[in-house]
């Protein structure tokens, strides 16, 4: 499905298009084509098969059997759909780049209807939304606040970026506050900044102040060069910064970097007002953001609650096709319950709106019932077992490291039963994966050969074989961020222990274990979320391979100067060969022969991807768009009128 | 007599500051211990160089003493350092939450204080009757239940019951009913035992049965004079106490999503922010040794008798 | 957490032996308590081989089955199964391990160290009492959780951590006690006794004093052992205690929290196992301080 994305994208960079309009166009038909596709649509089917569950069903087993018949026929149907969305978009191809926009924004329009979403005048527009959260951010500034906690309480309400994802996953302009272009000689990335916007202060948006952005992230801000921000390792491939004019900016690059839209201009990077920090200081901004995104500060007690208002000024209306629509709800608020079991409470007591990222446990709790909802967003990654290869030694016992052995590495594939703790401890919708990317990605990575199903007895005769029975190790799992980590996780280690091998879990804070993942301070395996994709999102192969796995990538343990495996090595140059390649046939044939690689080798053990549950009142509705790390984002909740 | 006293007071205080100064070097050594907390600060993409710049800016390659002797210093001043999570100082972070808890402190020990010496007083006036089989079994439930447990149960049993009381958060007034309850209920158990002691105690001095024997009522013996002597000896258990109930605050914090000190602590220990961990766990302490200081010195003033006592 | 309570109430209490009417007298009660104490401390020594099925076996079809007497549970696992399959029983079984060996190495550590303090506090006075009560009050000054606390920040999770928390939170109630005692001790007769003969004070300590400050010891002792167990929970359950994949009372408490309403035994089995361990150690002490203190027991006749 996102080959067509990647092929427009790489074709856009092969023609070296100076066009934003043509870039946009070419972003827009992707979009087109993975709604056609269905995968979005294959989401909502799963929303609903969590979110309703009937309580009347008695015969559950027959029930789950039409589930079935009517799955293999959705399938089906969609399988059709897709073939015949195929055809038409080659016809698309063919046209005019405008018509292409208009049917692609068209097309947008109906899928918002079709999907879970009230009319305007349905809409509680005054409604004050109460949004129960697990994890709080320690600093309102999108710069230093971290994933986590803070991205839906905080980053995605107060902050607006310069492009947006639209609906299909796709970054884009539209939606966003710029539009970009590449120099002809790729040695320069521009962005053209949207005209008239202003900061909840009134402060307007223009390059100085994008250029001041990026230049705080970096520590080259003159007003505080001492400035530190995790994102600086995102803006590395940034050289000199230059305003061009009022609203023009041009980034330097050493080399042409094809993520610069989204490693620039991406949800993480909100855009700030220069001035008022400068005079405020980065403490006081911390504890009063002030950004152009949907809702405006209000106040922020911490690890108590944060209240924001709509901001009326705001640049989008309720119609906006893409990711920065108008709040729904005059007032957000977030309120910070630790206990996932006083969360609910709270939802139950009815303190709250929408109890946020809840284990599949506890939404079994609300699904039975009438005035409480589910709803489940898929993940767009895929969780993974990063394993150690490439170092010579063990670094704790010194001698010669077992993980080196394929044979110790296809046990540890071999002995997760993955399927089992999607079916027992997940919600039973989640996507078992083969590799970064789970099975419906198209060329079929996901689809590899012989894949490496439960089999505990030849993970073990393989353990056995390699004299390793006993070996002895730690995972480190970064929790509070994915779902029901403390639930799986043991799972995984129970199984590993089942088949001969000994491990530990070191249950590490999240941005902890991510500071030593990146500074490659962890020498033994640790779970990932890779980037990959889920049905639908085009986080294509060259995003997955440039975060996970490869050599020097910010969550590898594969770096510089290590030991490599001959394989690795060839897994490796295939990977940089691919990342090099503007023809996109070509490209994903190298990807996917590099897939078969790291999955014959076993280089990590991929397991599932994984939902983001809610629990809500009947009176929410909540529309899906993608948001890269927290699923639900208050913005798009809508809180019907009594 | 008063400059006597006066001095015990002085004393009191000097081993106060003494026994900060010990928690001071505590927490210095144990935070050393706990690694070097340049490669958390520096930036990702720091070179080994730029850590090593580092190192030498925060003084970490100095010798041990000469950075506990600044760290003394800093202390003094209330400066400690950055909070790695929060990006401002650390002093203004633990400031912010100390209000909370010590507000959920208060109304914990009141609600231990409020249970426990009502109970205490009955249980040893009607010594053997129902209540003081009752009270005492339930001080021994009230010692043994985890409260982490019994916070739970509260807001299953009783906030999704009860409207008026909220499951979580310091949003209203009435938030603070639950957390004081589970806070208040392990130290409870322990105040009405110690009251209940100290009346029987008090119940058998010569001073009651001479005022029994001039005639006064049985109520006038037992609040006149019984029940102000033992109020004295319950004054030393707050001092007691106040450690043990910030210990559980940390507990029930968590359970209860108050904004305070306890779940700050546990955070920070977490995500290894160390600046906030040591500013924590020194306000904290400083706050024992000075509310202990404070009854020490009241109750010497208030009788004499007690100040050179074996307690 | 309130590591120093039970203990700190005891010794200030001076007429402790008196007070109770409902405690341990008839020989039934006795014989109850003495043989749950029993059964606790056969299961943890030998849990390995009594509980029914291995506490990590996985079975995740067959998750939070409820215990036996509720509709759906079954007598294959009487007290039903975890979040992941797990019998409860035997995990049940296995953490009072955990308990038991916090037990016996918290308590004889905490009871020498605070009593050895406790005695040269109180034979020596001044200078080396001020030092020793200094350190009592640095003790009272940081709550046993705060130590916790930092601890797991140096170091990984574990018993060993535990351990040493708790001797920190407990070691001071002894040493206040044993000071107070030998402060009277120091002044009856066959101790100026021993001193006229010209006895030196390491003998006169440990053969006159320490013998009459036995009983009281243990019986402090003994009331603290509930203390370990509560605390123990408390600890695990903030993620500060001993490792989250091993089992314990406090852990088994910890990890059921997330399913306290759907599957309500994962929560209370345990702490039941708390409660009734607490409830029978602290009854056990009550009887054993009658039985070891004739005095008092001949005052309250």
């Amino acid at each position: 499905m996102s080959r067509h994305w990647t092929k427009l994208r790489r074709t856009k960079l092969s023609r070296r298009s100076l066009l934003s309009a043509s870039a946009r166009a070419g972003v827009g038909a992707a979009g087109l084509a993975l709604v056609g596709c269905g995968g979005d649509d294959d989401d909502d089917q799963q929303q609903q098969t969590v979110a309703q569950a009937q309580p009347e069903q008695e015969q559950q087993q027959q029930a789950m059997q039409q589930q079935q018949q009517q799955q293999a026929m959705q399938e089906q149907a969609q399988q059709q759909a897709m073939q015949q969305q195929q055809e038409q978009q080659a016809e698309q191809q063919a046209q005019q780049v405008e018509q292409q926009e208009q049917a692609q924004q068209e097309e947008e329009l109906d899928r918002s209807t079709a999907q879970e979403e009230a009319e305007v005048s349905e809409v509680d527009l005054d409604a004050e939304l109460v949004v129960g959260y697990g994890s709080f951010p320690p600093t309102l500034d999108i710069t230093t606040a971290g994933g986590g906690g803070g991205q839906g309480a905080s980053n995605n309400l107060h902050f607006a970026a310069l492009a947006a994802y639209n609906s299909g996953r796709v970054i884009q302009a539209e939606g966003g506050f710029g539009d970009w272009e590449f120099a002809d000689d790729l040695s320069s990335f521009r962005w053209k900044i949207k005209e008239g916007v202003t900061f909840h202060n009134g402060e307007p948006l223009n390059a100085e102040s994008v250029q001041f952005y990026y230049e705080r992230i970096l520590g080259r801000a003159e007003y505080n060069p001492d400035f530190e921000s995790q994102l600086r390792a995102r803006a590395g491939w940034m050289g000199d910064i230059t305003v061009v004019d009022e609203y023009t900016v041009d980034i330097a690059m050493d080399t042409p970097f094809v993520d610069a839209p989204e490693q620039s201009g991406g949800i993480n990077f909100g855009l700030l007002p220069k001035q008022y920090i400068i005079d405020n200081g980065d403490d006081h901004f911390a504890n009063n953001p002030i950004g152009c995104g949907a809702y405006q500060f209000m106040s922020w007690v911490p690890d108590q609650e944060i209240r924001s208002q709509r901001f009326e000024n705001f640049a989008f209306d309720h119609d906006a096709p893409f990711q920065y629509k108008a709040g729904w709800a005059k007032y957000i608020t977030g309120r910070y319950f630790p206990e996932e079991q006083a969360r609910a409470a709270a939802l139950e007591a009815g303190e709250v709106d929408i109890a946020y990222r809840i284990s599949p446990d506890v939404a079994k709790q609300f699904e039975d019932r009438d005035d409480f909802k589910v709803i489940a967003l898929p993940d767009v990654r895929v969780m993974a077992l990063e394993l150690p290869v490439n170092q010579s030694l063990d670094p704790i016992t010194g001698e010669e490291n077992p993980w080196r052995d394929v044979r110790v590495r296809q046990a540890a594939n071999y002995a997760i039963d993955a399927d089992a703790i999607i079916e027992n401890l997940l919600t039973g919708t989640e996507e078992r994966a083969y590799s970064p990317f789970p099975a419906g990605y198209d060329p079929p990575i996901g689809n590899l050969p012989g894949q490496y199903n439960y089999d505990p007895d030849k993970a073990r005769a393989l353990l056995e074989e390699a004299g390793q029975i006993g070996f002895a190790f730690t995972i480190t799992l970064p929790t509070g961020l994915w779902t029901a980590d403390r639930i799986w996780m043991p799972a995984v280690q129970q199984m590993l222990n089942d088949v001969g091998f000994q491990v530990e879990i070191d249950y590490a804070d999240f941005g902890n274990a991510l500071a030593l993942i990146r500074n490659n301070e962890l020498p033994h395996p640790f779970v990932f979320n890779q980037a990959g994709v889920s049905s639908g999102a085009p986080l294509g192969p060259a995003f997955a391979y440039r975060l996970v796995t490869t050599i020097g990538a910010p969550y590898s343990h594969a770096q510089e100067g290590d030991d490599f495996l001959p394989e690795f090595s060839e897994f490796q140059a295939l990977i940089e060969e691919a990342n090099a390649e503007f023809d996109q046939q070509r490209a994903n044939d190298l990807y996917y022969q590099a897939s078969v690689i790291s999955y014959e080798n076993a280089f990590q053990v991929p397991l599932f991807g994984l939902p983001h549950l809610y629990a809500v009142t009947p009176q929410i509705l909540y529309n899906e768009y993608y948001d890269t790390s927290t699923g639900l984002n208050a913005i798009y909740a809508q809180k019907l009128k009594a | 007599m008063r400059s006597e006293l006066g001095a015990t007071a002085v004393g009191r205080f000097l081993r106060s500051i003494a026994v900060v100064f010990g928690v001071v070097t505590i927490v210095f050594f144990m935070s050393r211990g706990a690694g070097d907390p340049v490669s958390r600060l520096a930036p990702i993409d720091a070179t080994q160089q730029e850590i090593e710049e580092a190192k030498e800016r925060y003084g970490l390659n100095d010798p041990m003493i000469e950075q506990y002797g600044r760290f003394l210093w800093d202390i003094v001043r209330l400066e400690f350092g950055q909070s790695f999570r929060a990006t401002r100082p650390a002093t203004d972070v633990v400031g912010e939450r100390l209000v909370a808890t010590i507000q959920l402190g208060a109304a914990g020990l009141f609600v231990a204080f409020a249970i426990g010496i009502p109970l205490g007083i009955v249980a040893a006036v009607r010594r053997g009757g129902a209540t003081d089989i009752f009270s005492r079994i339930g001080a021994l439930f009230g010692q043994a239940v985890p409260n982490f447990w019994l916070g739970l149960m509260l807001i299953l049993f009783v906030a999704l019951y009860i409207d008026f009381i909220p499951t979580g958060g310091r949003t209203s007034p009435q938030s603070i009913i639950l957390p004081a309850i589970t806070l208040g209920s392990f130290p409870a158990a322990a105040v009405m035992r110690f009251t209940r002691s100290a009346m029987l105690d008090t119940l058998q001095q010569d001073y009651i049965r001479t005022a029994r024997a001039k005639g006064l009522s049985e109520r006038a013996v037992l609040f006149k004079h019984a029940l102000r002597n033992s109020m004295l000896a319950v004054i030393t258990l707050l001092g007691l106490q106040v450690g043990n109930i910030l210990s559980g605050a940390i507990i029930v914090e968590t359970v209860f999503a108050w904004p305070g000190l306890g779940q700050l602590i546990i955070q920070s220990i977490v995500a290894t922010d160390y600046p906030v961990v040591q500013a924590s766990v020194l306000l904290t302490s400083v706050w024992i040794v000075f509310i202990n200081l404070v009854v020490d010195v009241s109750y010497t003033f208030i009788d004499p008798r007690i100040r050179t006592g074996a307690i | 957490m309130s590591e120093s309570q039970a203990p700190a109430q005891t010794v200030e209490d001076p007429f402790a032996g008196r007070r109770r009417n409902w405690r341990v007298r008839s020989p039934k009660t006795l014989v109850a308590t003495l043989s749950i104490l029993l059964l606790f401390i056969v299961l943890g020594i030998f849990g390995s081989q009594i509980a029914p099925e291995d506490p990590f076996k996985l079975n995740l079809v067959g998750r939070l089955q409820p215990p036996f007497f509720e509709a759906e549970g079954s007598l294959d696992h009487p007290l039903g199964t975890d979040d992941l399959g797990r019998d409860t029983l035997s995990r049940l079984i296995y953490g009072a391990r955990i308990s038991l060996l916090a037990i016996a190495m918290v308590i004889p550590l905490a009871t020498v160290i605070g009593s050895i303090l406790g005695i040269l506090a109180g034979w020596f006075g001044g200078w080396t009492s001020r030092v020793i009560m200094a350190l009592v009050d640095l003790q009272l000054a940081m709550p046993a959780i705060l130590i916790a606390v930092f601890l797991r920040a140096i170091w990984e999770p574990s018993l060993t951590n535990v351990v040493i928390v708790l001797v920190f939170a407990l070691w001071a109630t002894f040493a206040r006690l044993v000071r107070g005692e030998t402060l009277g001790l120091k002044e009856r007769e066959f101790v100026l006794a021993a001193r006229t003969i010209g006895a030196n004070d390491l003998r006169i300590m440990v053969r006159h004093v320490l013998p009459s400050l036995v009983n009281s010891i243990v019986i402090l002792a003994t009331l603290n052992v509930a203390t370990v167990v509560i605390a123990e929970a408390g600890l695990s359950f903030l993620g500060v205690g001993i490792p989250q994949d091993s089992i314990s009372w406090g852990i088994m408490i910890s990890q059921g929290r997330g399913v306290i309403v759907t599957a309500w035994w994962l929560v209370t089995v345990p702490g039941i196992a708390i409660i009734v361990v607490s409830l029978v150690v602290n009854l056990f002490g009550d009887w054993l301080r009658d039985f070891l203190d004739p005095q008092l027991r001949n005052i309250q006749r």
